[in-house]
């Protein structure tokens, strides 16, 4: 043999490259620095998520490993027309999260269609990216009392009337500023139109 | 056909941010699977929990990186194949069911079949009424969450066919009659056992343990 072509594969700066392109590389090409990227985007908020929800350090610890290896495992599932990357993350730890703290059977029932069952036109266009950052820009700029509220709700894992109960909030009251945070969160959401 | 009457902001929050029991878990899911527009309802706050998740300041993890990836080529069980299709069930409650429903008559006009999952003790149940019944008027000491799976029904507060999802809180009184022609099969979630306003729907609670 002569000259051996360069074995090495293209060089990529894994860190400039949108989270969709990192899920997909890791579904199309099993690509392990593809996953660390993702590892080190998001490891530690999956971590920090499962301890706010009330679990142990090391559980935690366990829960995280475990919730990256079946994003490592489920990456070909992921369906970008449907939710951003961190949403789906978000929905694969709640189901987790859901399994761990719960004594009783307990699991998330999913949301299943037949298949078959045409996509709503409207929803084939958004994109979900764009969307996740305008989501994350109006997060930014909730009021504070509502803010807690869904922090409550989706962080802690707690009920409408625990968190009245720890607030020392009428439970009407919690329900409503839940209600006026998400519908101000949908708005930016589908782009400004109310 | 698409649903007229839909599950409250409160239930898909509640499933969205997984904090619904199970019961009503699989009510929400159930009528997501029969309503695009509360797929995307749901779809919208799950964006909230996935916007909030985004929000974490990343922080550095030990050797977790490196245990998960000595962990990447570990044999993986395959998924779970997707429910049974069913004309009737939607797939949330066939993937519980796993198959037909053993059903079992309670009084002459109605059947019910036991799901495998509780509220405050109560089994979520699917009911099949008689065609022409009528369900005498009662309120609840807390929610009653019912989707109508096939047929439909007229109530005092509206009509229902399949798809739709009846919720009423603890401070509804409702009746209602199934058509004349044809039975209605329903999932039922209820918090607490219901309270008849009338002899006759004292009866009826008698009989069907309601
Ligand atoms: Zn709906």
């Amino acid at each position: 043999m002569g000259l051996a072509a360069p074995l090495e594969p293209a060089y990529v700066d894994w860190a400039s490259v949108p989270d969709g392109d990192v899920v997909r590389a890791i579904a199309e090409d099993r690509d392990r620095e593809a996953f660390a990227e993702l590892f080190s985007r998001y490891a530690s908020r999956v971590r920090t998520f499962l301890v706010a929800g009330g679990l142990a350090p090391t559980l935690a610890d366990d829960l995280t490993q475990e919730i990256l290896l079946e994003i490592w495992r489920r990456a070909e599932r992921y369906d970008p027309t449907r939710a951003s990357v961190t949403t789906w993350i978000f929905t694969i730890c709640r189901s987790r999260r859901i399994d761990a703290l719960r004594r009783e059977r307990v699991h998330l029932v999913e949301v299943e269609v037949d298949p078959g069952d045409p996509v709503p036109s409207h929803e084939l266009g958004l994109d979900r990216e764009r969307s996740a950052t305008a989501l994350r820009v109006a997060l930014a700029d909730l009021p504070p009392e509502q803010a807690a509220v869904l922090d409550g709700a989706y962080f802690a894992g707690k009920s409408m009337s625990q968190i009245a109960e720890e607030q020392r909030l009428p439970v009407g009251t919690v329900k409503s500023r839940v209600r006026l945070a998400v519908e101000r969160l949908r708005v930016a959401l589908s782009g400004g139109a109310p | 056909m698409t649903p007229h009457h839909h599950v409250s902001g409160e239930l898909l929050t509640a499933y969205a941010a997984g904090t619904a029991p199970e019961a009503i878990a699989l009510f929400v899911a159930s009528h997501a699977s029969l309503c695009a527009a509360c797929r995307a309802r749901l779809a919208a706050e799950e964006a909230v929990g996935g916007a909030l998740l985004g929000a974490i300041a990343p922080a550095p993890l030990n050797d977790l990186l490196a245990r998960t990836l000595a962990r990447l080529d570990e044999p993986v069980a395959p998924a779970p194949a997707p429910p049974p299709r069913h004309a009737v069930l939607p797939p949330p409650v066939m993937r519980l069911l796993g198959g037909e429903p053993t059903w079992r008559r309670v009084v002459p006009n109605l059947e019910i079949a036991e799901l495998p999952v509780r509220l405050n003790g109560n089994p979520a149940v699917l009911t099949r009424l008689a065609a022409g019944s009528v369900v005498p008027p009662h309120t609840h000491a807390g929610w009653e969450l019912q989707l109508v799976l096939s047929g439909g029904y007229q109530a005092d507060d509206g009509r229902f066919d399949r798809g739709d999802a009846h919720c009423a809180d603890p401070s509804v009184s409702h009746g209602f009659r199934v058509d004349a022609d044809a039975p209605c099969v329903s999932l039922l979630v209820r918090e607490a056992r219901i309270i008849p306003k009338t002899l006759r729907g004292r009866v009826f609670c008698w009989f069907t343990g309601a």
